[in-house]
């Protein structure tokens, strides 16, 4: 309970608490000693009273003595007043005297003293009293008793202060010794709280540097890369605890961080990736094209050429059909590498169809039906064109009865939906999925086509929309015909 | 942390205790504890015969304290040389509730008794009575009987056929030539050492108990002892030693028996006769039973010594004054019987106080 109390405690805490304890000990210690060595030497400065007393009372003895004899010498008033007074102050000093019967010389020889003392004082009185009645032959014997008695007094206490300071010199020997064992002890003691309380300090100091070190400990790891540092053991909840905690803390969401950048650097860059092979798609289409066109400028420039010489002809159709064309490769080199909208891949269509009916003689019918609120909206170039071209070569090129196409562009839901739809000789399950995941080979194809095959319109259209389902291919059997449907986002 | 805490503590409360019993140990070493009592007797003797003296008063002292009573000893302390009349007198001036006295028996002393009893001080004097005096009571041995034990030392001496005269034939140069015992035939000398502070009335006594055995157990003898009494005046320190050696170096007129009264005249006497010699010459009879003189008696330097019981004499005078205090009355002698020490119990005595020793 303490010492869990203990442990929580912040360090401001437990070094006040530490410092305070011991000074408080130390102190109540000192002070303690002070006061019992204080009381000592009051004790030996008191040693010594009892025989000053004592010379004390043998001087206003001797005093009173003095002014008894001064009286009966000049029997003035005086003197007679000086009696008076001393007999007083000796009356005073003899009331500390013991008056018990005890079986200690000193005490019993007190007891002696005052008693004679009384005898003493009365035997002065009557002196004094028959030197005032002039009673000569009395007062000279009363004094001589009083004078007896004082010597016998006066020897007493003469013995009594060599009693006293005997028993004073060992009283003063004892309080000597005991003082000088104090002192040992005291020191002995206080250097034995000293010696704990730096015991104690260097544990306190220690138990708050050690977390410290391996906390440094952790922290170099981390500087140095490892990131699976755990500390342990903090079971304090001091400041130290709680750095240990927030370390630890900080090291977790560096981790957690750490793997958060990974993730999205892992997502940039198969984005990067998908760039990548999008351009190299894009890449592909324009070498076809260049394959197929060597020179798309060269041929779009002569075409134009051709088209004015047939105007300064006056071909019309003739004129009409080189604009188309030229229109038609203008495009391919324009849109390759950029996106368009779907009216323009609309108009390259109709270019196509205008072409191909002139070199065919009007073979394919060719219908349009399209929502013109989608005209505008976005898509990768030259998606349309080689469906239309997939349509004629493969679909209707080689049928008796005469070829359809229709195209329809409509928009359902969120998405615009590129339909191409003959009549022709349709297609198989087999070649749809082959068609679909890209493996049908396009090599056949490149003496009637602009080069860019089936496989490379999905391709781009999956990268482009992100999608898988961009392009649904319909064939009900044989000889029914083919729908080709691209489905593209309409916010892309 | 705890525990270093809960050490300091520790230390610290130990350091507390330690210096509170130092300081309750000095102040009890200061002030002591002493008892109270309902009486203050003052114990007076003269200054001779020390050792007698110590053992009686620790034995009325003993006494005393059973009887709620503190026994001083007074003159102890003082540093000067008080005569026991003065000490007398301070004992009265202190107003003591009583006197055990053994002093010389004089005017001023029998005044001074008298006084105290005016005072109501009780008075009893030991050893020796104040007889003149109103003390109250005398705790002795008995005089004529101490005369009686005396005399029968005396016949026993004479009749163990010891009393033997070495006659010498001394040439003219000094050395002896012949040396021949005979029987005696004169009567054997008899010489009392008295205490000349002692009354005439006691010393008489003791002279007539002597005679008186001697006439008891050999009705119609003429030969009967000659007893001489040499009073040593002991007003003047060391006095006694200087008159016995006096007696020894006179030895043409050298006692046959000497009979000493005290303890004091008991070790001087068997000193001077080891030291001149006359060891079994002289038959020494001796009076208390200090170590020196029992040994002396083991080795039959002394013939024979008065043992008086101090305990006995202890007992007696408390009882007188406890007995005075609480009634009015006491008896006004108390006799203290005696025994002869021979060879024998000397040695017994010896032997008891070696093993005290022992045990003590």
């Amino acid at each position: 309970m303490v010492m869990a109390k203990w442990n929580n405690a912040s360090i401001q805490i437990k070094l006040t608490i530490s410092f305070m304890f011991t000074l408080i000990i130390i102190l109540a210690m000192n002070l303690f000693m002070y006061m019992n060595i204080n009381s000592m030497m009051a004790r030996v400065d008191e040693v010594y009273v009892s025989n000053l007393n004592l010379n004390e009372l043998s001087e206003a003895l001797q005093t009173l003595h003095e002014s008894v004899r001064g009286y009966l010498d000049t029997k003035g008033s005086d003197a007679l007043d000086t009696y008076y007074r001393a007999d007083q102050e000796y009356r005073e000093l003899l009331e500390s005297l013991n008056e018990q019967v005890e079986n200690n010389p000193v005490k019993i020889t007190e007891k002696n003293i005052k008693a004679q003392s009384e005898a003493y004082l009365g035997k002065v009185y009557e002196t004094v009293q028959a030197k005032r009645g002039r009673n000569v032959e009395r007062y000279k014997i009363y004094y001589d008793e009083a004078t007896e008695i004082y010597g016998d007094i006066q020897n007493c206490i003469y013995a009594l202060n060599n009693e006293q300071f005997k028993n004073n010199s060992g009283s003063y020997m004892i309080l000597l010794s005991s003082l000088r064992y104090m002192e040992i002890v005291s020191t002995v003691i206080l250097a034995f709280i000293g010696l704990i309380n730096m015991i104690m300090v260097f544990m306190l100091t220690r138990n708050m540097t050690y977390p410290l070190i391996r906390l440094s400990r952790a922290a170099n790891e981390v500087a140095a890369g490892n990131f699976n540092v755990e500390i342990r053991n903090v079971e304090s909840e001091d400041e130290i605890g709680i750095v240990s905690k927030a370390f630890q803390k900080m090291v977790t969401s560096i981790q957690i961080y750490i793997q958060e950048i990974k993730n999205s650097m892992e997502r940039e860059s198969r984005m990067k990736e998908k760039e990548l092979l999008m351009e190299s798609r894009m890449r592909e289409a324009e070498l076809m094209t260049l394959q197929a066109q060597i020179n798309p400028h060269f041929l779009f420039n002569t075409l134009n050429a051709g088209a004015q010489l047939a105007m300064m002809e006056g071909a019309d159709k003739t004129t009409e059909f080189i604009e188309n064309m030229a229109d038609f490769f203008r495009y391919n080199i324009k849109k390759m590498n950029q996106d368009t909208t779907i009216g323009e891949e609309v108009r390259l269509v109709d270019n196509y169809i205008y072409i191909l009916n002139v070199r065919f003689t009007g073979e394919i019918h060719f219908e349009k039906e399209v929502d013109r609120r989608v005209l505008e909206a976005k898509v990768p170039s030259m998606i349309l064109q080689p469906i239309v071209e997939n349509a004629v070569n493969y679909g209707i090129r080689n049928i008796d009865r005469e070829g359809r196409i229709r195209l329809s562009v409509y928009q359902e839901g969120d998405f615009i939906y590129l339909s191409v739809w003959d009549n022709g000789i349709g297609m198989s399950e087999e070649k749809i999925s082959q068609i679909l995941r890209g493996e049908l080979k396009e090599v056949d194809l490149k003496s009637n086509s602009n080069g860019i095959g089936l496989g490379n319109v999905i391709e781009r259209l999956k990268l482009y929309t992100g999608r898988e389902d961009v392009m649904e291919i319909r064939s009900p059997g044989k000889d029914q015909g083919t729908e080709f449907i691209v489905k593209v986002p309409l916010y892309t | 942390m705890l525990t270093g805490f809960i050490i300091m503590l520790l230390a610290a409360l130990f350091c507390a205790v330690y210096f509170s019993l130092k300081m309750k140990e000095v102040s009890e070493a200061d002030t002591g504890t002493y008892e109270v009592y309902d009486r203050h007797y003052v114990f007076i003797t003269d200054n001779a015969e020390q050792k007698f003296w110590n053992e009686v008063y620790a034995a009325v002292k003993e006494e005393g304290e059973r009887s709620n009573a503190y026994v001083e000893r007074l003159g102890e302390n003082l540093n000067v040389n008080y005569q026991t009349e003065d000490l007398l007198r301070i004992a009265i001036n202190s107003s003591v509730d009583g006197i055990i006295f053994c002093g010389e028996d004089n005017e001023e002393t029998v005044e001074r008794i008298n006084e105290a009893v005016r005072k109501d001080i009780m008075v009893v004097s030991l050893r020796q009575d104040i007889e003149n005096s109103d003390r109250q009571c005398f705790v002795g041995v008995n005089s004529y009987d101490l005369g009686l034990e005396y005399g029968k030392q005396i016949l026993e001496i004479m009749d163990s056929g010891q009393m033997q005269e070495t006659e010498l034939s001394i040439s003219e140069d000094g050395t002896v030539l012949e040396q021949r015992e005979t029987d005696r035939q004169r009567p054997p000398k008899i010489c009392i050492l008295e205490d000349d502070s002692m009354p005439d009335s006691k010393q008489n006594l003791i002279t007539l108990a002597i005679q008186d055995s001697f006439s008891e157990a050999r009705p119609g003898e003429e030969n009967l002892p000659d007893i001489e009494i040499k009073r040593i005046d002991s007003s003047e320190a060391f006095s006694a030693e200087e008159a016995i050696r006096d007696i020894f170096i006179d030895s043409e007129n050298l006692p046959d028996i000497m009979v000493c009264l005290n303890s004091v005249y008991t070790e001087c006497t068997y000193q001077a006769a080891v030291d001149y010699n006359r060891v079994g010459e002289v038959k020494i009879l001796g009076y208390y039973t200090t170590d020196a003189i029992l040994d002396a008696v083991e080795k039959q330097i002394i013939y024979s010594t008065m043992q008086v019981d101090t305990q006995e004499i202890g007992r007696q005078c408390m009882k007188a004054l406890t007995e005075y205090y609480e009634s009015g009355y006491t008896s006004a002698y108390i006799p203290i019987s005696t025994r002869v020490i021979g060879r024998e119990e000397a040695r017994e005595l010896l032997q008891e106080a070696e093993v005290e020793n022992g045990d003590g």
